[in-house]
């Protein structure tokens, strides 16, 4: 019975849905109050159905019930409990119902937590969010059901890809999807004021958390998701350039220039039309990289099990609201009013060329995921895009990017002044090239790229700080007072350092791990030791063992760093029983921010083993990076500010710090 | 500064970064992409010594040699024309004689083909796209095994 | 019927929260504060007090102010837009698609995708189930069901076979024993079986077929126990009690002191000897026949040459007059049986397998895995019979130790 009620409630948040499609936006439309009044109470109970519906197919599979069709094929009983769970949306079925969930959640937040936006932009965003979950509902419903029952069930399910059979499935998905997903709720906003008719900058101060949100939860999901490959994959690499990761990446890379726009537009009331334009095209990406993960027309490492009618009915969706919205863009956002002026070197300017060469690179990726396909399509021809193209086109337009991080922080709104800016930076400069040169001598390097390179990761990490430094001015004011002043900074101006600290501290692992990285492959036999680098292995033998579900070889290696016992090492291969797939589990030494990390192969003549060793040196930044990167983001949500109940109350306004901005060009 | 002017700026930083970016593009995918190609079509004219490409097809049953050493060598069919691979590392989980695989890498003087990477698919049920476009061209497609299910 | 009631609360639930907001009298105050205003009223406020605070310079704050105020202003112009009056027709749309639209096309949806009245089906349950009530009949169709599309399915005939002379259904055990012979060979086992289930289904009569099986069986192996043990019967029913009285006598000097079937054997010897003139075929010793005698017979049902013991005639009788529960206990018996026996002994690989297969067609997967762990250890883990044990085992769904 639960199962079933589970099928019936996911029915009638579709119908709910639908209902949330239509008479809300008339409401908002006609300034019919007890129409607009009904949007908050629906989105709700959508959300209360889909978390139902969800609950009920994760009991199916935590029992087994194998009449559950997706159970039956996704699961089975011997699994670890974990698995059991993570289970549920580690399948189309399911990771489609976890969307449509997050789909709801972030209706069911913005209708609880959003007591002071006018009402009939409130009641059309959620309606614009029931668009969107009316038809990822349906999508659920006729074409890829999880609910959907077998007459005679099997005695036993066909277990999980054991790939998917890691922590990393439990958290790698939900995470990303709340990024994902979270940018519709964005994109539900531009269009209530699209429809609405009017955009101002209380629109950007209330969008902006939602923003905040979706952009931390997608950092960290293609973090996790980046971390996971890394150690499961068993090659090593921590980014391939996959389509699927690439549809990942685009709507992060708009979604940070979303971040930045939708700043201005709070702050300085310019750029409207183009705020209103990102927030579109991040959640067009976002449903384009789930068109490419579940139509199977690119060929990826992620690719769910391929189902032509899938695709062409996500195509549809992505067809009905990309081309609808930029229609209805077209239609509206001329007579939208134009806001602030700024010079081209301003605080302003230096955003808006962010937003350019974000939007470039996105662009580059864009244009690199999809041409494989164009070119086929159009001559037949079948090629590769690969990390040489972008590498090649996405490293350079990075470049300004990081370039401009630093002056950017520093210069003023509405207009400013470039040379004293980069007068103030020269310090800055001088020691990022010290400390570039510095590195490239102690591993070893000679290129001038790659000196340049790091030249350009030390100047973000150092220059991310600068601000703070020349605001609390240590020297002149004493470091008592510089204390002081350093808790007493406004939030804003943390989490800028942070976000900008995050992307250097990324940058400079990725350097790293590319310029010094080395890779051994070999056979060994028991006894046998290699060295490698400062690293001594010696391979000791494996033993046999059983796992709950599935049998396992282990292998046993000692590691040594100059001479000196480190630690054993076990990576080891897998068969699971139920699949007969065999999976190789790899086992990481981490010294410092860098790392060990062994992988075996197959067993070669008597007794010998194929071992593959790299060293990575700091190839912990690439991650932590993100950390702190979301660091940043989390800081600029706590804002109070930032609120989603945008006028502050009394009390709070004393708690406030300066206005930044506003301070800042009153200096100028 | 005017707002045409103002305006003006940005079309022209926007234009000099887009054709920053499609230069960079089109050298990219003058030089960096990397054809795919079915053991036939390498059988039919061989690609220049240099030129990477991506080779797709069957494993050969009964093809895969293990060396002493790390090295394996095994041959990929599209069940006309089937071409010798040697590969220097370790093979993908899913490796295995029968399946779909598809390698990158180039062909030697010798006519073997040299590749660095071996990708077999992650779930065995799935197909590397080219790779069942490449057997279809052939007619070695069975839609039936590719779409094993219950009832 | 409590899925109905869940059904109809739950569509409830979504009218209601239609409806309420709808129906609300109270409509809410005049329009909220405009955000736009909100805002630059909140600007202009930290930008007085940093003033005051002297975080900037008069001048400067004096000219921000003005900025701020004439953007302000043009703010609160853009607010003062007249609100229309709702209209109640609208309204009343709104609630007839709550009331009447939504809860049709929930339903009209799920009858269609959904399966009302399936209940869930946990495994445990689902195990426990069929350890307990198992429908033998539905069980036995199945697998004959399985076994007409793939009669070559020895390992299926081997379960179904004893089954079928429990459950009496002794026409289908000979088909079943036919084909067994027919796939694992003729030897002395197959044969017996066959010739036993013959004899069973001509109500303990040996006739001729059934006599040709065993004396086949018999040169396979001349001192099988069970079959020199139909043979005597056959003897005694219809041939030369002289001959039959030698077999008998045989049999019973050959017999260890506990050999369960001795009595029986026993019994007949002595009921040839009292009863010398008569012949055996004028009181036929059916299986089946007096309560003496079944208790002889029933004796046999472990007999030492059998794969998996045929039922007795005791058990065939209850058989047909128990319910489906009891002959599943039944069927469980046999098979604890074969496991005790295969314990204690160990035995062959069909033997295992069997016991594997009984334990996955009952669902007792515990007992299954004991069984393969306790097969490990009899024939040896790196036995090529045990790792084809195993590879049965992953057949039938079931995890090696």
């Amino acid at each position: 019975m639960i199962v079933e009620l589970g099928h019936f409630m996911l029915i009638l948040a579709l119908v709910a849905s639908l209902y949330q499609s239509v008479f809300p936006m008339w409401g908002a439309v006609n300034g019919d109050t007890r129409l607009m009044r009904t949007a908050a109470p629906v989105a709700h109970i959508i959300f209360a159905f889909v978390l139902l519906s969800f609950v009920a197919l994760t009991y199916a599979y935590l029992t087994s019930d194998f009449s559950v069709l997706n159970v039956a094929e996704n699961s089975h009983s011997d699994k670890p409990l974990i698995y059991k769970i993570s289970g549920v949306w580690g399948n189309h079925e399911g990771s489609i119902l976890l969307w449509v969930l997050i789909l709801a959640l972030f209706g069911s937040l913005v209708a609880g937590f959003s007591g002071k936006l006018p009402q009939n932009l409130k009641a059309a965003t959620l309606g614009a969010q029931g668009w969107v979950s009316f038809a990822f509902l349906l999508f659920v419903i006729l074409a890829s059901n999880p609910f959907l029952r077998l007459a005679n069930p099997p005695v036993q399910g066909r277990d999980l890809n054991p790939m998917l059979q890691d922590v990393g499935l439990a958290i790698h998905p939900p995470l990303l999807y709340v990024g994902y997903v979270g940018f519709s709720i964005v994109f539900s906003f531009a269009i209530a004021a699209l429809i609405i008719g009017r955009i101002d900058a209380a629109w950007a101060r209330w969008v902006r958390p939602w923003v905040l949100i979706s952009w931390i939860f997608l950092t960290l999901g293609i973090a996790m998701g980046s971390y996971w490959a890394y150690y499961e994959l068993g090659w090593g690499g921590w980014w391939f350039w996959d389509p699927v990761e690439n549809a990942s990446f685009m709507p992060w890379l708009t979604g940070s220039a979303l971040l930045h726009s939708a700043l201005v537009m709070e702050k300085r009331d310019a750029l409207k039309v183009w705020t209103i334009f990102l927030a579109i095209v991040t959640f067009s990406l976002s449903l384009l990289g789930t068109f490419l993960v579940r139509s199977g027309v690119l060929t990826s490492v992620h690719a769910f099990a391929v189902d032509p009618s899938r695709g062409l009915f996500i195509l549809a969706i992505l067809m009905v609201f990309i081309v609808g919205s930029f229609v209805l863009f077209a239609m509206r956002a001329p007579a939208l009013k134009q806001g602030g002026l700024f010079a081209p070197i301003s605080r302003e300017g230096a955003l808006v060329l962010n937003n350019l060469f974000l939007t470039t690179a996105t662009a580059a990726v864009f244009f690199g995921t999809l041409y494989p396909l164009l070119l086929e399509a159009a001559t037949g021809e079948k090629i590769s895009v690969g990390e040489p193209f972008f590498n090649l086109t996405f490293g350079p337009i990075m470049v300004p990017v990081l370039l401009l991080m630093p002056i950017g922080q520093l210069l003023t709104w509405k207009r400013s002044d470039l040379k004293g800016v980069t007068q103030r930076l020269s310090l800055v400069f001088a020691l990022a090239c010290v400390a570039a040169a510095l590195l490239l001598w102690a591993e070893g390097g000679r290129q001038v790229f790659a000196l340049i390179g790091f030249a350009l990761a030390f100047w973000t990490i150092l220059g991310s700080f600068w601000e703070l430094v020349e605001r609390v001015a240590p020297r002149k004011v004493g470091f008592a007072r510089a204390w002081h002043r350093l808790i007493g900074l406004p939030k804003t101006v943390w989490s800028t350092a942070l976000g900008h600290l995050g992307i250097g501290v990324t940058a400079l692992g990725v350097l790293c791990v590319s310029q010094f990285e080395s890779e051994k492959v070999l056979v060994m036999h028991p006894g046998e030791t290699t060295s490698f680098q400062e690293y001594q292995l010696t391979y000791e033998g494996f033993e046999d063992l059983a796992g709950p579900n599935y049998q396992e070889r282990v292998t046993s290696y000692s590691l040594s760093k100059d001479g000196e016992f480190v630690r054993k090492m076990h990576p080891s291969k897998r068969v699971y029983v139920a699949s007969g797939r065999p999976m190789t589990e790899t086992d990481i030494a981490t010294f410092g921010f860098s790392q060990v990390y062994l992988a075996v192969g197959d067993p070669v003549g008597q007794s010998g083993l194929v071992t593959r060793i790299y060293h990575k040196p700091l190839i912990l930044l690439i991650w932590i990076g993100c950390l702190i990167m979301s660091a940043g983001g989390t800081i600029a949500l706590f804002d109070r500010r930032l609120r989603v109940a945008a006028p502050l109350s009394a009390k709070a306004h004393r708690k406030v710090a300066n206005n930044t901005g506003d301070q800042q060009s009153a200096q100028s | 500064m005017t707002r045409k002017q103002r305006r003006l700026t940005l079309i022209a930083m926007a234009g000099c970064a887009l054709a920053f970016a499609t230069g960079l593009i089109l050298f990219a995918l003058n030089d960096q992409i990397v054809f795919f190609q079915s053991p036939s079509d390498i059988a039919a004219k061989a690609p220049a010594p240099e030129q990477r490409i991506r080779l797709g097809g069957l494993v050969e049953s009964g093809s895969v040699v293990r060396g002493q050493n790390e090295t394996v060598t095994f041959s990929v069919t599209d069940g006309d024309a089937s071409v010798n691979v040697t590969y220097t590392g370790i093979l993908p989980d899913l490796f295995r004689e029968g399946q779909g695989v598809v390698t990158e890498g180039v062909v030697n003087a010798q006519g073997t083909f040299v590749a660095d990477q071996v990708l077999a698919k992650h779930d065995e049920n799935y197909m590397p796209k080219e790779v069942a476009d490449a057997l279809k061209e052939q007619g070695h497609w069975q839609e039936d095994a590719q779409s094993a299910n219950y009832e | 019927m409590t899925f109905w009631i869940f059904v109809a609360l739950l569509t409830l639930a979504l009218a209601l929260a239609i409806l309420l907001p709808l129906r609300a009298r109270r409509l809410p105050n005049a329009p909220e504060q405009d955000g736009d205003v909100a805002v630059f009223k909140d600007q202009l406020r930290s930008l007085l007090k940093d003033r005051d605070s002297g975080a900037i310079e008069p001048e400067a704050a004096k000219a921000l102010e003005v900025e701020i105020s004439r953007r302000l202003l043009a703010a609160s112009r853009a607010s003062k837009t007249p609100v229309k009056s709702p209209a109640h027709w609208g309204t009343r749309i709104a609630a007839g698609f709550a009331i009447v639209a939504l809860p049709a096309m929930a339903l009209g949806l799920y009858m269609h995708f959904g399966a009302p009245g399936v209940p869930d089906q946990p495994l445990e349950a689902r195990l426990a189930n069929a350890r307990q009530n198992v429908d033998l009949n539905v069980m036995v169709a199945r697998t004959q069901d399985h076994l007409r599309q793939n009669p070559d399915d020895l390992r299926g005939w081997q379960v179904l076979g004893p089954i079928l002379m429990r459950m009496g259904e002794f026409d289908q055990a000979v088909t079943a024993y036919g084909h067994i012979a027919r796939l694992s060979g003729r030897n002395v086992q197959t044969l017996t079986n066959l010739a036993e289930a013959l004899i069973f289904r001509a109500d303990g009569q040996v006739d001729e077929t059934a006599k040709g099986l065993l004396l086949e069986a018999l040169q396979d192996d001349p001192q099988a126990i069970k079959t020199r043990y139909y043979l005597a019967l056959g003897e005694s029913q219809s041939g030369d009690p002289q001959v039959a009285r030698t077999a008998w006598q045989q049999l019973i000097a050959e017999a260890p002191a506990d050999a369960p079937w001795l009595p029986a054997a026993k019994n007949q010897l002595a009921r040839l000897s009292s009863k010398n003139e008569k012949p055996a075929k004028s009181e036929p010793q059916t299986p089946a026949g007096s309560t003496a005698d079944a208790e002889k017979t029933a004796e046999h049902s472990s007999m030492p040459e059998g794969e998996l013991a045929g039922p007795s005639p005791e058990d065939m009788r209850a058989a047909s007059e128990l319910s489906a529960e009891d002959r599943a206990d039944m069927v469980s018996g046999m098979v604890d049986r074969l496991r005790a026996r295969l314990f204690a002994e160990g035995g062959s690989l069909q033997q295992w397998q069997m016991l594997l297969r009984s334990y996955s067609v009952t669902g007792n997967k515990e007992a299954a895995h004991a069984a393969l762990q306790k097969a490990k250890e009899q024939l040896g883990e790196k036995s090529a019979d045990y790792l084809a044990l195993e590879q049965a085992a992953a057949q039938l769904g079931l995890t090696p130790p």
